[in-house]
């Protein structure tokens, strides 16, 4: 046991140097090699190419033009499991009222120290702005809307933790707003996905194709680069991956008394 | 030919394959949470290093937020220190 401890302390320095080494290395302009390697000209090629326009996504971020674009329906069906993952999550805990979580609000010699709280206010709202730029810029830096939805996961988590669930209510961020804005951003895939069939093109076509009569999403409005219906796909993401997480903290947070007296409702009543 | 690359990652999954064996026997649950969450962050580094920063975004939200959140919210619900007799 003793040398892996000596062995412990170095490498633990090691990692957090290397945390800062990687971090300002990625920041300022890291390119790993001169050459563009196979997989990178092969998805350049499909994603951003400015010369031949067939194969052009609109997006300089390879990734999410290859999850919304190339694999489009792979991400339609990833984002309907998650958001029917949710709706079960919800179903097992089948609350008569959703309301009936405002009566049990906790007492406030629970909380927490007040470095502790401060702290938390401050990083909540750098966490939701944060989670915010990483949606909206998904379609050009690292990111999209899963990344940031997961992102967003952690303020809620933080709030209850730090100081109640109440607290989270309070805010704002109740059960009746997850269900909106969660199906809102179904909704906003949907009608994205089906736009270019009103145009006779093909489902969850992005850019123009000489096969397609449909004209393609405006890659650029203004001096916003918006890069086709990425932008769009993006925003609904977040909302769903979001909210499903806001719905199934809020839910795992209930306390278990209020829980049960809302189950012996329904006992009583069958 | 060995690249700084693969250097770095054989001591990232090293240092998290030893995270990981400290978090499994390590008694106190706490100190076993924050040895998970640094695993996690060698992991996250490492997608940096293999050049996929999307996946890395979604790796620290998940993987040293939510999940370490989530952990320590169970601990609170049951005692911190693991006992020898089950």
């Amino acid at each position: 046991m003793k040398p892996v401890k000596i062995l412990f302390i170095p490498l633990m320095g090691l990692i957090v140097a290397l945390i800062i080494l990687m971090l300002s290395y990625g920041t300022l302009g890291y390119s790993p090699t001169e050459y563009i390697r196979g997989l990178g000209e092969f998805l350049l090629k499909q994603c951003y190419n400015v010369f031949e326009k067939e194969w052009w996504a609109g997006s300089p971020e390879v990734i999410t033009a290859t999850l919304w674009d190339y694999r489009g329906l792979d991400t339609v069906y990833e984002t309907t499991v998650f958001y029917l993952a949710v709706i079960g999550c919800i179903s097992v805990f089948r609350l008569l009222q959703p309301r009936l979580a405002e009566i049990a609000k906790e007492k406030e010699e629970y909380a927490l120290t007040v470095i502790v709280r401060v702290a938390t206010k401050i990083v909540l709202v750098v966490i939701i702005l944060i989670s915010i730029n990483i949606a909206l810029h998904g379609h050009i830096t690292p990111g999209g809307g899963f990344q940031a939805g997961s992102a967003f996961a952690v303020a809620p988590l933080l709030a209850i933790a730090a100081f109640s669930r109440y607290f989270v209510e309070k805010m704002g961020l109740k059960m009746d707003l997850s269900h909106a804005l969660r199906s809102l951003g179904l909704i906003i895939i949907a009608l994205v996905a089906l736009t270019p069939l009103f145009y006779f093109g093909y489902l969850l076509q992005n850019q123009a194709k000489p096969w397609s009569p449909f004209p393609g999403f405006p890659v650029e409005v203004g001096f916003l680069e918006l890069s086709g219906s990425l932008f769009y796909f993006d925003i609904g993401e977040y909302l769903n991956v979001a909210m499903g997480f806001l719905a199934i903290f809020l839910l795992i947070s209930l306390p278990e008394h209020v829980f049960k007296k809302d189950m012996e409702v329904v006992k009583s009543e069958s | 030919m060995i690249t700084l690359g693969l250097i770095l990652l054989a001591y990232l999954f090293s240092m998290a394959m030893l995270f990981t064996y400290k978090a499994i026997t390590e008694k106190d649950l706490i100190k076993a949470i924050i040895f998970s969450a640094s695993q996690s962050v060698a992991y996250a580094i490492a997608y940096a290093v293999l050049l996929t920063p999307d996946i890395m975004l979604a790796y620290i939200a998940i993987g040293i937020g939510v999940y370490s959140i989530i952990l320590l919210y169970v601990v609170t619900k049951t005692e911190r220190y693991e006992s020898e007799h089950v």
